[in-house]
């Protein structure tokens, strides 16, 4: 479980780079770039805090 | 400085502070130590901080050229790493004891004190700049006026309030919650990263480059064109290099990072900055250059350098969230260390109400935004403030018995206070004042001099006070 969450969260950031990309190359608006880094952000602190356990 | 987490009792459901197993007065044992991993995931979360949207801007204020940072950067990066890895981390793996414990076997507990007091007063000024970074992204979408580049006041009520509000919950977060926000931290930090690094790529079609043979030309004609802004001083390749390299002077030249390094296998773990001084300083401040860049192309007569609307303008809500996460993680032990620093001028003070005092300070110091416009300055000031104390450790690990002299001398000679490390910083300080105002030595490379002189005077006057002494017994 904690390597699929693992998985989630990190492939979360892979989009939000992706995202970013794509609005370099023009394939994507500034503004769709900006709702999908907010979903993103949204996800990766929703999903993180289950698998990155507090130290100690 | 006895580091503490908050738990809650079991039995009276009272909030306690637990003190924990730092190894604050014997060195490290072999169980504790730690891996390589644990250096390099440290170090790339804790140099992506809020300043770096001060920092990225204010290389372009300064009117550097695209050449000039970018080799600057790389240079002066390259130093940094260096210089942990081949200065702090092999003296820290050697003797394994706090940057504190080790002042304090040199120069007495008195000499602890003064640092301390020192250390505390700057913490709260780096916290400040970081308060107001994290408050520019709660003011802004409330429509709250932003000071302009070079204001030194605050714009209006608004802004102020903000500030003031911002300090105040982060403080009475550090006093209460700090090990909550410290994982917290954690979880952001690698998302931090990924956030700078859009940043950049997000930033280049507005920017007009649309291939790599664009970014050259677009670079040096308009996100690093040279300009200087009124009041600045002109930037060169060697203001980067110094600044990238003393940027974090008091934790290396200075050897703040005894403390963290102590841990460390290895010595050769210093390299483990380079995930720190990379993916954080260099690909930070490059980014939040091109978001600088960003708004100058919609508008520019648009200088002033808040990070919210900087972040908002290419990132949209993520970017707000991204300033007031930055700011926060790392104004939060910030303010919890300046606590723990001035609470060990006064045991007696409880730590909850010293946390609060130095987040009020913080707070306070935080309205006006001439702190963080000058914010190079304030960094290399913090730098060279500390770095002496660096020095003196230097000239006492490695040359002290060379010269025939006693190395950690106030512990063998059982005395509180052992004048010639004291002496030596406030003489290297005032060589640098001197150096400064006389010679016109600007502060940025103020700190190499500085250093040397006060590892120099150390050597020299503790030759002549050791001969002259007539204190205690002295254990070698």
């Amino acid at each position: 479980m904690k390597k699929t969450l693992m998985g989630v969260s990190f492939l979360v950031l892979a989009l939000m780079m992706v995202s970013a990309l794509l609005c370099a190359g023009n394939r994507i608006s500034a503004d769709m770039n900006r709702l999908f880094l907010m979903i993103g952000t949204v996800a990766w602190f929703v999903v993180t805090p289950f698998w990155m356990k507090r130290e100690g | 400085m006895q580091e503490y987490r908050v738990m809650t009792d079991k039995e009276s459901g009272k909030i306690v502070d637990v003190p924990v197993e730092e190894f604050e007065r014997e060195p490290v044992p072999e169980r504790a130590t730690k891996g390589l991993r644990s250096y390099i995931g440290m170090f790339a979360g804790e140099h992506v901080a809020g300043t770096e949207l001060l920092i990225g801007p204010l290389f372009v204020v300064h009117g550097v050229s695209a050449f000039d940072l970018l080799l600057g950067l790389l240079a002066g990066n390259l130093l940094a790493v260096l210089t942990w890895t081949f200065v702090t981390a092999p003296i820290a793996v050697k003797h394994r004891l706090t940057l504190y414990f080790q002042l304090e076997k040199i120069g007495g507990a008195s000499l602890v004190k003064v640092y301390n007091l020192a250390n505390g007063i700057l913490w709260c000024c780096v916290a400040a700049a970081m308060i107001y970074v994290s408050a520019t992204a709660v003011a802004w979408p409330l429509g709250f006026k932003m000071p302009g580049l070079n204001d030194m006041l605050p714009s209006g009520p608004g802004l102020t309030v903000t500030v003031i509000l911002t300090g105040l919950l982060f403080a009475f977060i550090a006093a209460r919650g700090y090990a909550a926000v410290a994982h917290f931290a954690n979880i952001a930090a690698p998302w931090m990263v990924v956030m700078f690094i859009i940043f950049g790529i997000a930033s280049l079609p507005e920017l007009g480059i649309n291939s790599l043979s664009d970014f050259w030309r677009i670079a040096n004609d308009s996100i690093w064109p040279g300009h200087v802004q009124p009041g600045r001083i002109k930037f060169t390749f060697w203001h980067v290099m110094f600044f990238s390299w003393f940027g974090n002077m008091a934790w290396h030249w200075g050897m703040g990072d005894l403390s963290i390094f102590r841990f460390a296998r290895k010595s050769s773990y210093g390299f483990a900055s380079a995930a720190g001084m990379f993916f954080g300083h260099y690909m930070a401040w490059i980014c939040a250059g091109l978001l600088y860049a960003v708004q100058l192309h919609r508008n520019s007569a648009d200088v002033a350098i808040t990070p919210g609307p900087l972040a908002f303008g290419v990132a949209g809500w993520a970017g707000i969230i991204l300033v007031l996460v930055a700011g926060w993680t790392t104004a939060n032990p910030i303010i919890y260390r300046a606590g723990l620093a001035f609470q060990s001028l006064h045991p007696k003070w409880t730590r909850v109400n010293v946390t609060m005092a130095a987040g009020v300070v913080a707070s306070v110091v935080g309205v006006f935004p001439g702190l963080c416009s000058k914010f190079l300055d304030v960094a290399a000031l913090y730098g060279l403030s500390l770095c002496p104390m660096g020095a003196v450790i230097f000239a006492d690990h490695y040359f002290m018995r060379k010269l025939g002299l006693v190395d950690f001398y106030a512990e063998r000679a059982g005395l509180r206070n052992w004048w010639p490390p004291l002496a030596a910083w406030l003489m290297a300080l005032a060589a640098c004042v001197i150096m400064n105002k006389v010679f016109d030595v600007q502060i940025f490379f103020l700190g190499l001099p500085g250093w040397i002189t006060a590892g120099l005077l150390y050597l020299v006057m503790s030759k002549m006070a050791q001969r002259s002494s007539v204190g205690g017994e002295v254990r070698i």
